[in-house]
């Protein structure tokens, strides 16, 4: 009986530990309250982006999804589905001379830093389809394949070429 | 007391025939200890020189390590370790086995030296293996004095893992993104480097950080210039596709063969070789380039690369084109600039280097010799199979 009594107050002992400590976690990690403030988010960034500070930290908030800035690197002639060239088609859709459209509002050092960027893409979605191109070649894919690779690769790189000019008239080309 | 005299005189002899004797096998016992040590020295020194062959590989055995053998090893006593006492020296000599084919087969005889004029010969008869061995690296530097690599840009991968160029990894180990022939080198190398460029040169020894620590490594045992010289000269000895145009363009009628048909092609022009932003260089197997090698233009090959001189990679200001590069195999070149309007993908391949060693009529590339028989002259009569 003593022992029963003994292992229900050792039971009860250890509950009230943890729940004690569950309330001192949430009270430490859940403010009390959180300071929002909408803000007008940078340029560049997609129309469907909510922007704001929280207690002083930069938030963003996007609903639709961009594509991924870095694409993959083929491995195999197989890998080189439209879907791996996605993102070099999104940017292949943009008119070539044109500025893009964000750049209109930004600050010098903003548009540096947001062409820069856009470069670092370019540079590897460039490669990808550079490398897709020689693979589809070697594996003797279609003609018309290889050259739609081509063409893609092609219009990738004159992209490239005119971002980096923006990036030479501001002075800050690598 | 006559007796006595006589009895200690006998015992003194026996006494002094039994040092006489002891200190015989005594001496006996060090000689065949020194001669087994000898034997081991100077199979250790035929070790020592086939690891210095193979550092760079064979395409010829008798020119590149017979007629060469005063650089490839030299001709001097090397101490095999220090306080043993024991030294050897290693030499080529002819045979009858070797006559029979002496690109491929060689005989070496060391001979070691130890203490008491200890001496011992052995014969090692080598082959050059069917396997070629593999690039030092993606890209090599083979370059004995300062490089001055150059990266501009981030639109350049450089990648030491073998992938094959019909898809997939390939079966070799990795290898260097870019290997070059000493420290000095090395160190320029990654230096050239600005932060985001770091992570564009895979391979062996790549660490993606941060801060990313590329694939970059010394090679000592890499072929040295006069060695990548040699080898030129041995490979424009048999079948090739020569091409003099110094500049490579839309005009151009240069070939520079196919997977099914790979070929040594060799771009002649002392002065370099610009491949012009409407060129095309679409090709496998082996593509020797004398003076330099500037692509502004499209280039697509498997297989080896070999510029005796600079690769530059950038771009046509004329036709506003930029330079693509895209290898699967291996490059070696004397020093290397990658300029921000360029494009450049370096990939090892064994699998591009297999065409690379089919070309001019197979065995193209170095590859290692490999010991088929090892005699010690001790039981070889004297004067037979390499023996003195």
């Amino acid at each position: 009986m003593s022992k029963c009594i003994t292992s229900w107050a050792v039971v009860s002992a250890h509950r009230a530990a943890v729940i004690g400590a569950l309330a001192l976690v949430a009270a430490t990690v859940s403010p009390v309250a959180a300071e929002q403030q909408r803000t007008s988010c940078p340029a560049g960034r997609d129309a469907s982006c909510i922007c704001w500070t929280e207690n002083g930290i930069a938030k963003v908030s996007c609903t639709s999804k961009r594509p991924a800035a870095r694409v993959a690197t083929p491995t195999s002639p197989s890998d080189q589905s439209p879907g791996h060239l996605a993102a070099a088609s999104r940017i292949s859709k943009e008119p070539v001379d044109a500025d893009p459209p964000q750049l209109g509002s930004m600050t010098d050092e903003e548009r540096r830093t947001y062409l820069q960027k856009r470069q670092d893409d370019l540079d590897r979605e460039v490669l990808a389809a550079q490398r897709a191109r020689f693979l589809a070649r070697a594996a003797g894919k279609t003609d018309e394949e290889v050259e739609k690779l081509g063409r893609t690769f092609k219009d990738l790189q004159q992209r490239r070429h005119a971002n980096l000019s923006r990036l030479h008239a501001l002075g800050s080309a690598e | 007391m006559v007796l006595a005299i006589m009895a200690t005189a006998v015992l003194m002899t026996l006494i002094a025939g039994g040092l006489i004797e002891s200190s015989a096998a005594l001496r006996s016992t060090h000689n065949y200890k020194n001669a087994t040590q000898a034997i081991f020295a100077a199979e250790s020194g035929v070790l020592d020189a086939v690891k210095t062959i193979n550092g760079p590989g064979v395409v010829n055995y008798q020119t590149e390590v017979v007629d060469s053998w005063s650089t490839v090893y030299g001709s001097g006593s090397r101490t095999f370790a220090t306080g043993s006492g024991f030294s050897y020296s290693v030499s080529p000599v002819t045979t009858a086995w070797d006559a029979a084919d002496p690109s491929n087969r060689g005989t070496l005889r060391a001979m070691a030296m130890g203490p008491r004029q200890t001496t011992s010969a052995v014969v090692a008869r080598v082959l050059r293996s069917n396997v070629p061995g593999t690039s030092p690296g993606a890209i090599y530097l083979a370059n004995d004095n300062p490089t001055d690599a150059d990266f501009q840009g981030n639109s350049f991968s450089i990648d030491g893992s073998d992938m094959n160029f019909t898809g997939g990894p390939g079966p070799a180990n990795a290898v260097p993104g870019i290997a070059t022939r000493n420290a000095t080198n090395t160190e320029e190398t990654v230096d050239s480097m600005g932060g985001a460029q770091l992570d564009n040169v895979t391979g062996m020894g790549f660490n993606p950080g941060p801060p990313p620590t590329p694939s970059v490594k010394t090679a000592p045992a890499g072929m040295s210039e006069a060695q990548l010289s040699q080898m030129v000269d041995e490979l424009l000895q048999r079948p090739h596709a020569p091409c003099t145009d110094a500049v490579i363009n839309n005009g151009s009628s240069c070939t520079y063969g196919t997977v099914e048909a790979p070929q040594i092609t060799y771009l002649s022009n002392p002065g370099g070789i610009v491949v012009q932003g409407n060129g095309n260089i679409d090709g496998a197997g082996i593509l020797i380039v004398e003076g330099g090698l500037t692509i502004q233009g499209t280039l697509d090959f498997k297989g080896l690369i070999i510029v005796r001189g600079p690769t530059t990679i950038d771009y046509d200001s004329e036709t506003q084109v930029s330079g693509d590069a895209t290898l699967y195999g291996a490059l070696w070149t004397s020093d290397l600039s990658l300029d921000v309007g360029g494009t450049a993908i370096v990939q090892y391949s064994s699998e591009a280097l297999a065409l690379a060693d089919q070309s001019g009529g197979g065995g193209a590339l170095p590859a290692p010799v490999q010991i088929v028989s090892l005699g010690d002259c001790a039981v070889i009569p004297s004067g037979t199979g390499g023996c003195p």
